[in-house]
């Protein structure tokens, strides 16, 4: 891996990251019901595929600006469900950038599935930090 | 066939520091300016802020756990308005617009709209599952 920052400028569209690999294990169910709640039955909750998703999206693009802003969100869940114990595989790819108003606008695809089943689809809009 | 309710009710969820370390902790994401209230005075805030997605999850729970698991989000478009401080407490809504389609908002203690969009929402089919490997 490079120790190159990933900067606005390098950050090119179409550009793709990963695969990424979540198991959703002990660990991530503790912390996810250290939040929200205990977990019932053996399928995982749907937001814990989209915490999955921002560990994807931010261990994908390394190393990366401090200071990052998430300021928006798309989801779309294919109501394909994955089982606690799985590994969720998470593909980061770069959809476009501009800047305005001399911010950084960068919009990334982020899909997710189990076992080759898609779970869901996201678009993460961050303006970047340099 | 699935009722759409006009509402859904709200579910609060009331942050903190260990809230903050244990989602820091579930999403790797530990940029201080959620964590280390120095850095996040540094950055031009009174205090640490809540992760957006812990927000954003909030709204999803609360579709699960409002409609009894019967209703499922399909598809949400949302947009961060304001940063909400570690120690808020946070309120996840959502209210029918017609058809599928709901407003969703999360609103911070103090009456701000910290997250706000729309969703579309499904019923979620029991047979629809996964099958195991």
């Amino acid at each position: 891996m490079s120790d190159e920052l990933w900067t606005f400028e390098r950050l090119a569209p179409g550009a793709k990251f990963g695969p990424v690999e979540v198991p959703l294990n002990g660990e991530r169910v503790e912390g996810w019901q250290g939040v929200y709640g205990p977990v019932a039955g053996d399928h995982a909750p749907d937001g814990l595929i989209v915490a999955g998703m921002m560990e994807a999206y931010i261990r994908a693009i390394q190393p990366r600006p401090k200071g990052n802003v998430h300021a928006a969100q798309k989801l779309s869940f294919t109501g394909q469900r994955a089982r606690l114990g799985e590994t969720v595989t998470y593909t980061v790819e770069v959809l476009s950038k501009e800047q305005k108003k001399g911010r950084n606008w960068i919009v990334f695809a982020i899909a997710a599935s189990a076992g080759g089943t898609p779970l869901l689809r996201g678009e993460v809009t961050a303006i970047w930090a340099a | 066939m699935t009722d759409f309710p006009d509402t859904l009710p709200p579910l609060t969820l009331t942050s903190s520091a260990e809230t903050a370390r244990s989602y820091a902790a579930l999403t790797q994401d530990w940029n201080p300016i959620h964590l280390d209230p120095e850095f996040a005075a540094k950055a031009g805030f009174e205090r640490p802020i809540v992760h957006g997605t812990m927000a954003l999850n909030l709204l999803v729970e609360a579709v699960e756990k409002g409609s009894d698991g019967a209703l499922r989000i399909a598809d949400l478009d949302i947009r961060f308005a304001a940063p909400t401080w570690i120690g808020q407490a946070l309120t996840a809504q959502a209210t029918r617009e017609g058809g599928e389609t709901y407003a969703v908002s999360v609103t911070a203690d103090d009456g701000r709209v910290v997250m706000r969009g729309n969703a579309r929402l499904t019923p979620r089919n029991p047979d629809q599952r996964k099958p195991t490997e």
